[in-house]
């Protein structure tokens, strides 16, 4: 297993060369991927739940026509074949307009897909998505029956996700992963959620952790120790050396030192506001919905998407001002850059949570 | 000056990162996914569309189901008897076309029929004629 100063000679030439090409990618800032908020209404009031979503949101639905108006402007701009829209929430599925809204998104020639708890998927729900171009879906699964629907506060949460996971798994054509978010109850069970994801036939998993932000700041206990954290980078390395059906990933959230390239596809890049954008809710325009507020670039209500996508975004694209705290002394700024930036809280540019210093 | 410097700056970068695109790394800098994302789609579908007619009055067909074989997809044409959906891209499609509300709307004999795709298009349209039963 690696060690935190254990560097290959491989990993530190990738970790250099790498710091290129992120350089290069940044100077251009490309939009490849944009996330739409389409919903603050949820059916579940998840414990983990970093979003403000609500069953019953105060802040309206933003109406398909006003979306849909500046996604094809987008087009116009951009090359829409390049660009995956990735539709969340909330709970994007208490959308009855989704397919239809999915639809016309697909026929401007952009790439299309939900992130979802499954909860609402039904298969007539699925099958009219599918015919409406979905390409890609993402799957909340929080562990085994009594942790998922104790994380989700709700009894019937894990067989409506696995309802909804056989019938995400019956179309090869979607692009599909399933994530789960990893604490304190799972992180020794997750041999036991991989070998049945496995038998069920999923292809990829992909593993997180809790952003002490929103709902999730009142359970601090769902937060992993450092030695857990280990042990999680510990069995998704392990994992992926074994070299099964079933691939399994640490999401790109931070910077991993010694563990680059051996617990996920990619090397660490923090792409919000360089390659990801998102339309919020309230019109709002951001990087990735997660990161805080405060960073927010303007409003679609005001200003064209690509106006503010060629303006603003100056803090995404220029990260030196996160070189404070810790990262103000680390050896390893260069590659990780302040890590990802929805682990900043802005009222005091404070870096919630460091995962290479936690590495042991 | 500045303006050509800019360019120069900016052909320099799309050249790195055409280099790196080229010789290494190439699924992990450009497949990417967001932490909270879902997997980058390849868009290899097709969208299919058509209207449903019936041969004898020439009138549009509501309700008429369409399923592609091995396939789980299925749709059904609407008041003006059209129907479209996003496919897998293959070589050849079979349709099954049924009449599955019985005497409403009329009354059809179901049709099966085989079409092959030219790899060049990204859609295809096709006017289906029932018989009437």
């Amino acid at each position: 297993m690696a060690t935190k100063n254990s560097f290959s000679l491989k990993q530190k030439a990738l970790l250099k060369s790498f710091r290129h090409y992120r350089k290069a990618e940044t100077a251009l800032h490309p939009l490849n991927y944009l996330f739409w908020e389409c919903t603050l209404r949820c059916n579940l009031s998840c414990l983990h739940c970093g979003s403000d979503c609500h069953v019953d949101s105060e802040v309206p639905d933003m109406p398909s026509d006003i979306f849909l108006r500046e996604m094809e402007h987008i087009a116009q701009k951009y090359d829409p074949t390049k660009i995956m829209v990735v539709i969340t929430g909330g709970e994007p599925l208490l959308r009855k307009d989704l397919p239809e809204i999915g639809f016309k998104l697909r026929k401007m020639g952009f790439k299309w897909g939900i992130v979802t708890n499954g909860y609402s998927l039904t298969p007539n729900i699925y099958n009219s998505l599918v015919n409406c171009g979905l390409g890609a879906i993402t799957l909340s699964l929080d562990g085994q029956e009594s942790d998922h629907n104790w994380i989700r506060n709700r009894q019937d949460a894990y067989s409506k996700a696995m309802n909804a996971l056989n019938l995400i798994l019956s179309t090869p054509r979607v692009q599909s992963d399933v994530v789960s978010c990893v604490n304190k109850r799972t992180i020794n069970k997750l041999p036991e959620i991989f070998n049945d994801l496995k038998k069920r036939g999923l292809k990829t998993w992909r593993l997180f952790t809790i952003t002490p932000i929103g709902r999730a700041l009142d359970y601090p206990e769902l937060d992993l120790s450092a030695d857990e954290f280990t042990s999680l980078m510990n069995f998704i390395q392990a994992k992926r050396a074994e070299n099964s059906e079933l691939t399994v990933n640490f999401s790109c959230e931070s910077y991993l030192g010694t563990y680059e390239g051996k617990v996920r596809d990619g090397l660490f890049f923090c792409r919000a506001g360089i390659n990801i954008g998102s339309i919020l809710a309230d019109g709002s325009v951001s990087a990735c919905p997660n990161i805080d507020r405060e960073l927010i670039q303007g409003s679609i209500y005001k200003n064209r998407f690509t106006e503010i996508w060629e303006n603003n975004f100056i803090p995404f694209r220029d990260r030196s001002w996160t070189k404070i705290g810790l990262c103000k002394t680390c050896k390893e700024y260069k590659y990780c850059e302040g890590s990802g930036l929805h682990w900043w809280r802005m009222s005091d540019k404070q870096l919630l949570k460091c995962h290479y210093s936690e590495i042991r | 000056m500045k303006s050509i410097k800019n360019q120069f700056n900016l052909s320099k970068k799309r050249i790195i990162k055409s280099i790196f695109g080229l010789f290494s790394l190439s699924t992990m800098l450009f497949v990417f996914q967001a932490c909270y994302g879902t997997p980058q789609d390849f868009g290899q579908d097709i969208l299919l569309e058509g209207k449903v007619i019936s041969e004898g009055s020439e009138n549009s067909i509501q309700n008429i189901e369409i399923r592609l074989q091995n396939l789980p997809q299925y749709t059904s044409s609407d008041s003006e008897g059209n129907f479209s959906m996003f496919c897998p891209r293959q070589d050849q499609y079979t349709f099954n076309f049924r009449d599955i509300d019985g005497e409403d709307n009329g009354s059809y004999t179901n049709l099966d029929s085989v079409i092959k795709l030219d790899i060049s298009e990204n859609s295809l349209f096709l006017s289906v004629l029932l018989k009437d039963k």
